[in-house]
């Protein structure tokens, strides 16, 4: 099993839109329905502002960003188990899609008592020395081997679906450059830059401007499989027991 | 019909709104559950699956029932599917329940 047949006969399935159109104006109905859904939840909620609704901790923004993204895993996971020949690639991304729900519950921070995000961390040795090697054996080390896998798969195939204008190749690389924007804002968000201090002011409007692009990446992400989960679930590839409908 | 019950939009909205007014709503639910308690934590990673589980279950029955797949062998299987996921999700919740109710016992 080749990722050029899973995306060639998936692109061929679907009428997915042309390159660049089709890739921004997902884009434009994610953030669009981000925007309308925080309306609604303000409106809906009473919570008394915006920095209640969009950026406190466990609030309505941060809620529906982890329940879209185990709603990709979920459905991620069925698709596996429905389109049994590219089980690889819909595991591949349930796993990504699992992780980025529990990094949005903080799962890893009261789950091991320490931030995995900082790389620093890894060296302290204020943190038991067997359950850092646990995190990097059982976490760190499968994750890399899937996304190793996942990216020798799609690098195959990446530069025939750049030159074709292929959809999955742009909804990838706008996820990927949304997910860098959202990382370092966290980042950047609660300390500061290097060399520039940011008012109170200015660090809640990065974490109102990083929350909501959170929640944009996670339907943004399943807007883009939202094509491929349809085919997985809805077309029969089994070579054996096909019965047309009419 | 089909065309929104077939977009990625309800279901996305669907699942939005049942944890933005569901979950606060559930029995036993904390703010601070998963800071509190770790079996908390787990607890409310339980429920988010369920909400997951229940979605695809109910899209599932939907589409099997009004006959989306190509061919009707896959739509017994993906009604199938619905109903699995149905009654998974279903367990977590009860095990939403369960856990919790523990946690803040032991609290």
């Amino acid at each position: 099993m080749s990722a050029a047949r899973t995306v060639v006969s998936l692109e061929r399935m679907r009428d997915v839109q042309p390159f660049h159109a089709g890739c921004l104006k997902h884009f434009a109905q994610a953030v669009a329905y981000v925007a309308i859904g925080i309306v609604l939840v303000k409106w809906g909620t009473g919570l008394p502002g915006w920095q209640d609704v969009i950026a406190s901790e466990n609030g309505p923004v941060e809620r529906m960003s982890a329940a879209i993204w185990f709603m990709g895993f979920i459905w991620c996971l069925g698709a596996a188990f429905s389109q049994r020949n590219r089980a690889i690639e819909w595991l591949g991304f349930a796993m990504f899609l699992l992780l980025f729900g529990l990094r949005e519950l903080d799962a890893h921070v009261w789950a091991t008592g320490w931030n995995l995000d900082k790389v620093a961390n890894f060296w302290n040795p204020h943190y038991p020395l067997l359950e850092r090697l646990l995190v990097l054996g059982f976490l760190i080390f499968p994750c890399l081997i899937v996304g190793l896998m996942l990216c020798s798969r799609f690098w195959k195939v990446a530069g025939r679906a750049w030159r074709e204008g292929e959809a999955w190749l742009s909804h990838l690389i706008l996820s990927l450059g949304l997910l860098v924007l959202c990382v370092s804002l966290d980042k950047v968000g609660p300390y500061g830059l290097l060399f520039i201090e940011i008012s109170d002011s200015g660090k809640v409007f990065l974490m109102i401007l990083e929350e909501s692009l959170e929640l944009i990446l996670a339907v943004f992400a399943l807007v883009s499989l939202w094509p491929y989960l349809q085919v997985a679930f809805l077309s029969d590839e089994s070579p054996m027991g096909i019965r047309p409908r009419s | 019909m089909r065309y929104i019950l077939m977009s990625w939009g309800s279901w996305v909205g669907l699942v939005a709104s049942g944890v933005v007014w569901g979950l606060p709503r559930m029995p036993h639910y904390q703010d601070w559950m998963p800071y509190g308690y770790k079996l908390g934590g787990i607890a409310l990673v339980v429920m988010y699956l369920s909400f997951g589980l229940g979605s695809l279950g109910v899209y599932s029955l939907v589409a099997g029932g009004m006959g989306w797949g190509t061919t009707v062998t896959q739509n017994r299987k993906i009604f199938r599917l619905g109903f699995t996921a149905l009654v998974l999700a279903l367990g977590l919740g009860w095990s939403y329940m369960k856990l919790m109710s523990l946690t803040l016992q032991l609290w």
